[in-house]
């Protein structure tokens, strides 16, 4: 059952990938956006900063404050777009990796939060929160990050 | 009644004692009820006590745990609206506990403390914040707080506290209920003590009150009944005092030269005075017996002896109404037995008499029987002696049975009875067989007649001893210089006694008060003193004491003479010292076997014995034989002196053959058989040389048998003239 279904959903997923790439100028894209506190000195932040943060590694942002990575609710298309193109897991894996870490008592991983009024906010008062949005779903409360230096619009950006 | 011991209501414990009385009672009651109503109160306090507790517990438990889980849950579903102080999830979040019974108040803070959201009243809760989710307790609530942390940041905290209303609601229940139940006991208590002192005081009052009337009339009646039977002993006793000279001077009289028609009156009074003293003896006897206070006095006796005495001695009477009196002994009564013979004798004796009494044509007839308890004894199995009185009479109809062993009654109780008596008599015996643990009882015979009879237990024992108070030697009297010293202060008495002991070849002087007795022991040498107990001044006994006082230990046998026919004064005069007792009226008989009792054990004086009394150390020819002889209605038929006479002189002549033939074990036999026939006519000289040459069969060398047989014929030569010479006189005074 869950085998078929990853399998359909993988299947969706890869026809959704070529669909996108055939018609990007056609259609507006689904982008995600790391965000952090508007307060926050930060601007910029790498792909490989971006997975160990969200694999809950102890990582100091600037000003030494510690990095915290908050999830979007599992199932939503922002966390499984998230975890397939930062961590290279789909949901299943995703979903038997933490278990794995759990067994192992290495990480868990980031809370998640529930909604994404409430995830803005916990990023804009939790220091050195770190979350994602879709690009649909930024406002003026918090700060949308460069991803290795490109920005959402740019065609070499990863997170779509 | 002397000395009558009172029953145990009388003399123990009043009747106070044995009921506490209403007051005590009361007090107890009132105890009794407060501890009942106490130990109620208490049992079942500590049931609520019990149930409460544990609800209690478990409540407690219930809201410490709902506190404790309830800020851990609080703390973490909470924690993303405790960072963005986001009130409307704050709300959501806090809404079950919001909504319990128990809840009184939660906070949620930031990190910088300041009070995110707060609900309820958090008024009295402690401030000081313990170790987080520790329960702390106040009065009011269980209150827990923990800190909220995100990714170990914190950042704030939630505080909740749960109402203990729910606990304080049963406290107060708890005390509520031991409030009422306090009320209800004390209710319980007025009630119960308002109904002993209504109801049942009342009651003990009134039996306590009919207690000790009852104790009241029970003592009234019982010495009434006392003071009847001390009546009834009294004049007894006042009139045996008089009956005493009448009979002494009757029999005195008796023995004057008389005419025909004298002798036949002064037999009819003599009759008249003994049935008189006879019916005195019953009152006292039934008195004493009733009194509880009689004193068995059991003796080796046989029984063979006691029924022969007793049939002897109604013979006469049988042999005047034509009636045939016979007993019979079966093989297996013993020849002792240990028991009371004058009691015995009473008993029997009432029982043949009544049977004569009542027997007009037939015969009177007395079994004996000895064994295993008949059917008669049924209270117990050990062996009896079972007594039968059976005769040819009317019977006693069934209606009358019941009466028969009941005092005052005759079975024709009219005026115009038939019989004479007192009533008493089976009253008596009846009594006397229960003291010694016996049973009587009657029954009707198939051929008509009635049978009585008695059975007591049976104690074996060695044979009575045949001494000086046997039959036959009652008179024999041994001689003596010395005179008897008589006390006595009536003067009739005095005549009477003196005249017995002078019938009876003894001296007499006269002493008429305890101090004249007391000098007069000091100043002459008596065989004996013959000593009245009841005398004004010094009595008798103390006369006695006086006496023994002054001989210090030297012996001189001092006899009461009484008129108390009681058994205890048996106990008195031998606790006074004296040695023996004789009661008034004194009859010849009695005197004489009583004196020969104590003359003839009496040591001798410690002075030089005269020639006379070395003479008597030998034994005189004739002992009871010639006293018998010279009386009137001789006891021993002369036919035994006859065979004595006829058979003796054979049995010498064997007796010389078997000793010249030196048979000597055929001496010792016929010596043996001699000693026998001597012995039971009380020649006492021929009996003694038997009983040596007896004993010198024994002897190997045989010494000095021939004189002994020689002898032994030389004192049947003696005794058989002095025989013969006695019976001649005797003949000569029953056929005047």
């Amino acid at each position: 059952m869950l085998g078929r279904r990853t399998f359909l959903q993988a299947s969706a997923a890869l026809l959704a990938a070529g669909l996108e790439s055939e018609l990007a100028l056609a259609a507006p894209a689904y982008v995600l956006v790391p965000i952090v506190a508007s307060s926050s000195p930060m601007r910029d932040i790498s792909m490989g900063t971006l997975r160990r943060v969200f694999t809950s590694e102890q990582l100091s942002g600037p000003g030494g404050v510690r990095l915290v990575g908050f999830n979007q609710p599992s199932g939503s298309r922002a966390r499984d777009l998230f975890d397939r193109v930062v961590l290279g897991l789909d949901p299943d894996q995703a979903a038997r990796f933490w278990v794995d870490q759990r067994i192992r008592g290495l990480a868990r991983p980031p809370r998640a939060v529930g909604s994404v009024a409430l995830l803005r906010d916990v990023v804009n008062r939790y220091p050195g929160a770190v979350g994602y949005l879709a690009t649909s779903d930024l406002d003026a409360s918090v700060r949308a990050l460069t991803v290795n230096g490109a920005d959402a619009d740019a065609p070499q950006y990863p997170l779509r | 009644m002397h000395g009558s011991t009172s029953p145990a209501l009388l003399a123990g414990s009043p009747v106070a004692e044995l009921l506490p009385s209403g007051a005590r009672m009361q007090v107890r009651l009132t105890l009794l009820m407060l501890l009942l109503v106490g130990l109620l109160t208490a049992l079942s306090s500590l049931l609520v006590r019990g149930v409460f507790s544990s609800i209690t517990a478990s409540l407690t438990n219930d809201l410490r745990w709902k506190a404790q889980r309830g800020v851990a849950e609080l703390s973490y579903s909470a924690d993303f609206a405790v960072l963005t102080a986001n009130e409307p999830l704050l709300l959501e979040a806090a809404k079950h506990y919001t909504a319990d019974a128990d809840f009184l108040y939660v906070r949620f803070r930031n990190a910088q403390g300041q009070a995110l959201l707060e609900r309820g009243s958090g008024a009295g809760l402690p401030a000081a914040e313990e170790l987080p989710e520790a329960v702390v307790e106040s009065s009011l609530a269980f209150s827990s707080w923990a800190p909220v942390v995100i990714e170990g940041l914190r950042v704030g905290d939630v505080t909740l506290a749960l109402s203990k209303q729910r606990l304080q609601a049963g406290t107060q229940l708890y005390r509520r209920m031991l409030v009422l139940g306090l009320l209800g006991a004390s209710a319980a208590l007025a009630v119960a003590l308002w109904f002993v002192r209504s109801y049942v005081v009342p009651i003990l009052r009134v039996t306590e009150r009919t207690a000790l009337e009852l104790q009241r009339t029970a003592k009234i009646a019982l010495a009434s009944a006392e003071a009847k039977s001390q009546f009834l002993a009294n004049m007894s006793h006042e009139i045996r005092t008089p009956m005493n000279g009448v009979l002494g001077m009757l029999q005195l009289a008796q023995q004057t030269d008389l005419s025909a028609v004298q002798r036949r009156y002064l037999d009819i009074m003599s009759t008249s005075a003994r049935s008189l003293l006879k019916v005195v003896n019953d009152i006292l006897n039934f008195s004493k017996l009733n009194a509880g206070g009689y004193q068995l006095r059991p003796e080796p006796c046989s029984p063979r002896e006691l029924i022969e005495e007793t049939v002897t001695l109604f013979a006469q009477r049988a042999a005047e109404k034509g009636l045939q009196l016979s007993a019979e002994l079966a093989a297996s009564v013993p020849d002792a037995v240990l028991l009371d013979a004058d009691r015995f004798r009473q008993i029997l004796g009432n029982l043949v008499g009544n049977a004569l009494k009542f027997t007009d044509r037939g015969s009177v007839k007395v079994s004996v029987f000895a064994g295993p308890a008949g059917p008669h004894l049924a209270s117990s199995s050990a062996p009896a002696l079972e007594v039968y009185v059976d005769d040819t009479g009317p019977g006693i109809p069934e209606s009358e049975q019941s009466r028969l062993f009941q005092a005052f009654s005759q079975v024709d109780g009219s005026s115009r009875r038939a019989h004479e008596g007192t009533g008493l008599g089976l009253a008596i015996c009846k009594q006397l067989v229960e003291l010694m643990g016996g049973a009587i009882g009657y029954r009707q015979q198939e051929a008509g007649g009635s049978r009585f009879y008695f059975a007591l237990p049976l104690n074996g024992c060695a044979p009575p001893q045949l001494g000086a108070a046997a039959p036959g030697q009652r008179l024999a009297l041994p001689r003596n210089d010395r005179p008897v010293l008589l006390v006595d202060d009536n003067e009739v008495n005095q005549i009477v006694a003196v005249e017995l002991l002078e019938s009876l070849g003894l001296r007499v002087d006269v002493a008429s008060s305890g101090q004249d007795a007391v000098e007069a022991v000091q100043s002459g040498d008596y065989a004996l003193v013959l000593m009245d107990c009841q005398m004004p001044g010094m009595d008798g006994y103390e006369a006695t004491r006086e006496i023994r006082r002054q001989l210090q230990g030297r012996k001189l046998p001092i006899v009461a003479f009484t008129a108390h026919a009681l058994a205890e004064e048996r106990d008195k005069v031998q606790q006074a010292g004296m040695d023996d007792y004789l009661t008034k009226p004194i009859e010849l008989e009695q005197l004489a076997a009583v004196l020969s009792r104590q003359l003839g054990s009496a040591p001798r004086s410690a002075s030089p014995a005269p020639a006379a009394s070395r003479a008597r150390s030998q034994p005189p020819l004739l002992d009871a034989m010639a006293a018998e002889l010279l009386q009137p209605g001789l006891r021993r038929p002369p036919k035994a002196v006859e065979a004595f006479l006829r058979q003796t002189p054979e049995e010498l002549t064997l007796l010389r053959k078997a000793a010249a033939e030196r048979r000597h074990d055929e001496v010792g036999r016929i010596a043996h058989k001699l000693k026998g026939s001597a012995g039971s006519l009380g020649a006492l000289q021929l009996a003694r040389l038997c009983e040596g040459l007896q004993h010198a069969t024994k002897d190997p060398s045989a010494e000095g048998l021939g004189e002994l047989v020689v002898a032994l014929g030389h004192s049947y030569q003696q005794l058989s003239a002095a025989l013969r010479e006695l019976q001649q006189a005797a003949s000569e005074r029953g056929a005047p």
